[in-house]
């Protein structure tokens, strides 16, 4: 799976196609705090571009791409997840119980 | 390249010489009614079309050519306006330089050398309106000669920090507006953007602010990215190739001078600019000039029906084959009387005698091939050929759908090109003489095919001013093709038809479309190679009509057994043979030395076939089976032993050393085994 959905974070690995950009707005809509980890090689399609640049969730890391970096330029950037680093299994019910 | 490119070549080939075809059918519709709307939408579409698959190969000057040609009806649409006459030829240009290319392709797999030479050319003519339309375009984006605005926008130290890089080689800032409907084409903006060549800048934005993440559709792109790069223009212009109508693009020159140019328009049409793009081509062109050439292969297109058809006669042979085993099993057990057997075999025989046929059927049906392939090329060299005369012609072609062999079909092209040409060169008069002669000024020239059992008749008229006879007479006797005295026993409808005369050329000055002497003659060789025949009828002043009657397929032939030389067998092709006749020996006349009779009041001479094989004559006889052969116009008859039977059969042209005897149409192979020759009489009498 190209992009690695957990609560909180949402990593993107690969070649990202634009049949993930569904999924990922889902996700990013209803992740009370999405962040996003472009990690090293991470490559993804004009469609995902196009839900980063409107939903602006934050990046772990600017990617490695300078290029694509200065395109995400906007975007905040913010290392560590409030503390929390290590997310447990995702399920939508101890994702609510996190944030409350 | 690997079979799959050039499976995907050979496809492209067969494809565009169809969207070549329609558009230009379209162009010449659209010149008659230039407010024709639906001509004007699919011409928009084949040319978009053959664009879009041009831009799978790397042959930049084909796409290109087309991108402007496209650009330039987006333009005349936009604005509502008409096609002008000058536009269309230009047009009608561009789709022979097409043409062309294609041509090369299928041969060489690569364009002609001169093609970049030919596209420029023909760009220059279309540039003038084309870049009104690319103005009309970008207007609001990026005006042409000016900068866009984001470039004046850009921060001045990032600017300086670009120029820097670029170390005195034009900044070329390109904005890339992808069409909404990008992604589902497959294409992945951001990564063509983020694989330019020599990027120094990229940005990606929106015309307008992103709506709710709720009314946001990820697949609709909305995304415009604006991209600095130093890079070749030549290279960049590849780079984009499949997107070049997304693409508005403004250079600068050196640092701290920029320099308007006009657009993608300018930008590809001067030379100077385009160099780098020509470099590149060359490169390209390199390569597959090394390949051998290929002999163009020949394509055969047909429908899935008449294939899955085909596929159940296989299915029934196998059946049949399945029960021969069964058979033989029977026959090995002594199970069944010898007469059982029989009988059960000629079951057999007939079930495979009826799949044999449905599958000559069926062969035949794959064969064949409408009449538009050739029709079709026909409106365009009448406009041509009636405009560089200064006539005005109108063409009404019919019997398009009707179909025949292919070999039949592509073979008439040659015989009809030349009959079209005659009939608008010599036929037709200039309108101020039609007029005089109380016609209409425009001329008319009819193309028409028909079904007529197992031939199909195609006839081209015209209404112009007919075949002189005393003219044609006059040049016969001047060419030393008649004595005066035999020209003018001749009757009129006789004299017209020396124009199928080798040799000979009525036209008073060989003018470049036809009379170079060849004309009708090369009509009448190549129909009758295709064993068909050709007959012209003329009426001063009224016009002509050429019939070319053609057998509808070439693959199955009918021909009649004969006998010669005391029980040799010949076979003679049934479309050479106008009757058959028995006549009586006393009935036989001697005119000047040689034999003839009388058939109808007319009198046809008579030759021996067993005196041309070089066969022992057949012992006194009361009476001579004669075959009445039609060579051209006339007829001659051929006396044999016996005439046998007729069947229909395969006929298989002679080959390797054998292909040099001349007098066969070839050999066919009969029931029990024996070859029989089939003879051509014509050439042997």
């Amino acid at each position: 799976m190209p992009i690695a959905y957990s609560p909180g974070l949402a990593r993107f690995e690969d070649v990202c196609g634009p049949e993930e950009a569904e999924a990922f707005l889902d996700w990013v809509r209803s992740d009370p705090r999405p962040r996003v980890d472009l990690s090293p090689g991470a490559s993804p399609h004009a469609a995902l571009l196009q839900v980063l640049l409107a939903a602006r969730p934050d990046l772990a890391t600017p990617p490695d791409d300078p290029f694509l970096a200065a395109i995400l330029a906007d975007l905040p950037v913010s290392p560590d997840p409030d503390g929390s680093a290590a997310a447990p299994p995702p399920s939508p019910t101890s994702n609510r119980a996190l944030v409350s | 390249m690997s079979t799959e490119d050039s499976d995907l070549l050979r496809a492209f080939v067969l494809e565009s010489r169809d969207l070549i075809a329609d558009a230009s059918e379209s162009l010449l519709s659209l010149e008659r009614e230039p407010v024709n709307r639906q001509a004007m939408q699919r011409l928009f579409r084949a040319m978009h079309t053959l664009k879009g698959a041009s831009g799978l190969f790397d042959m930049a000057p084909y796409t290109r050519l087309l991108h402007h040609a496209e650009d330039l009806l987006s333009g005349l649409e936009a604005r509502g306006e008409q096609l002008a006459p000058d536009i269309a030829t230009t047009l009608l240009e561009c789709l022979d330089a097409a043409s062309g290319w294609t041509d090369g392709l299928e041969a060489r797999g690569a364009l002609p050398a001169d093609a970049e030479g030919l596209a420029a050319a023909l760009l220059s003519r279309l540039a003038a309106p084309t870049s009104k339309a690319a103005v009309a375009r970008e207007a609001g984006s990026a005006p042409a000669g000016r900068e866009p605005a984001w470039v004046r926008d850009l921060d001045p130290a990032s600017r300086l920090a670009m120029e820097t890089a670029a170390a005195g080689r034009p900044l070329h800032c390109i904005t890339y507006r992808p069409d909404e409907n990008a992604f589902f084409r497959g294409e992945d903006p951001l990564r063509l953007v983020l694989q330019v060549p020599d990027l120094l800048h990229v940005k990606a934005v929106t015309d307008e602010p992103w709506p709710e993440l709720s009314a946001l559709d990820p697949f609709q792109c909305r995304l415009v990215f604006q991209a600095v790069s130093a890079a070749d223009a030549g290279d960049l212009e590849h780079h984009f190739r499949y997107v070049v109508d997304q693409i508005a693009w403004h250079s600068t020159g050196g640092p701290g001078s920029p320099v308007a140019e006009e657009g993608p328009v300018a930008e590809l049409l001067d030379p100077a600019a385009a160099d780098g793009s020509a470099a590149t081509n060359d490169g390209a062109k390199a390569a597959p000039d090394t390949r051998q050439a290929r002999a163009p292969v020949s394509m055969l297109r047909v429908e899935q029906g008449r294939v899955d058809l085909l596929m159940n006669l296989v299915g029934e042979i196998v059946v049949i084959k399945n029960s021969i085993p069964y058979l033989a099993r029977r026959i090995e057990h002594g199970e069944a009387t010898p007469r059982q057997l029989a009988r059960e075999l000629r079951e057999r025989e007939a079930q495979l005698h009826r799949v044999a046929e449905d599958l000559q059927a069926a062969i035949m049906a794959v064969r064949m091939m409408p009449m538009s392939t050739v029709f079709q090329r026909f409106p365009r060299l009448v406009r041509d050929t009636a405009q560089r005369l200064g006539k005005a012609v109108e063409l009404i072609v019919d019997g398009e759908t009707i179909e025949a062999d292919k070999n039949v079909v592509e073979g008439l092209a040659e015989p009809l090109i030349h009959m079209v040409r005659n009939s608008l060169d010599h036929g037709l008069e200039p309108p101020a003489e039609r007029v005089a002669a109380g016609k209409p000024a425009a001329g008319r020239l009819w193309l028409s095919a028909r079904q007529d059992n197992e031939s199909i008749i195609v006839t081209l008229r015209d209404d112009g001013r007919g075949i002189d006879p005393d003219r044609v007479r006059a040049r016969a006797v001047e060419r030393g093709i008649l004595a005066p005295d035999q020209a003018l026993a001749l009757s009129e409808a006789d004299a017209v038809q020396l124009v199928f005369a080798p040799g000979f050329s009525t036209a008073e000055a060989v003018s470049d479309l036809s009379g170079r002497g060849v004309g009708m003659d090369a009509v009448r060789t190549s129909v009758e190679r295709m064993g068909g025949h050709v007959a012209l009828r003329s009426a001063k002043g009224a016009g002509s009509t050429v019939t070319l009657t053609l057998p509808l397929s070439m693959a199955m032939s009918q021909i009649v057994i004969v006998e010669a030389g005391g029980g040799q067998i010949f076979g003679v092709p049934m479309g050479l043979v106008a009757e058959t006749l028995k006549i009586p020996v006393g009935s036989l006349k001697t005119i000047q030395g040689r034999e003839a009779f009388v058939l109808r009041d007319e009198v046809v001479p008579l030759r021996h076939l067993n005196a041309i094989m070089d066969l022992p004559a057949k012992a006194n006889a009361a009476d001579r089976s004669i075959l009445v052969i039609r060579t051209g116009t006339e007829l001659v008859g051929l006396a044999v032993d016996r005439i046998c039977d007729s069947m229909k059969t395969i006929v298989k042209p002679m080959e390797g050393p054998l292909a040099i005897i001349r007098g066969f149409v070839g050999t066919t192979l009969l029931g029990d085994g024996r070859v029989l020759f089939v003879i051509d009489p014509r050439e042997l009498m």
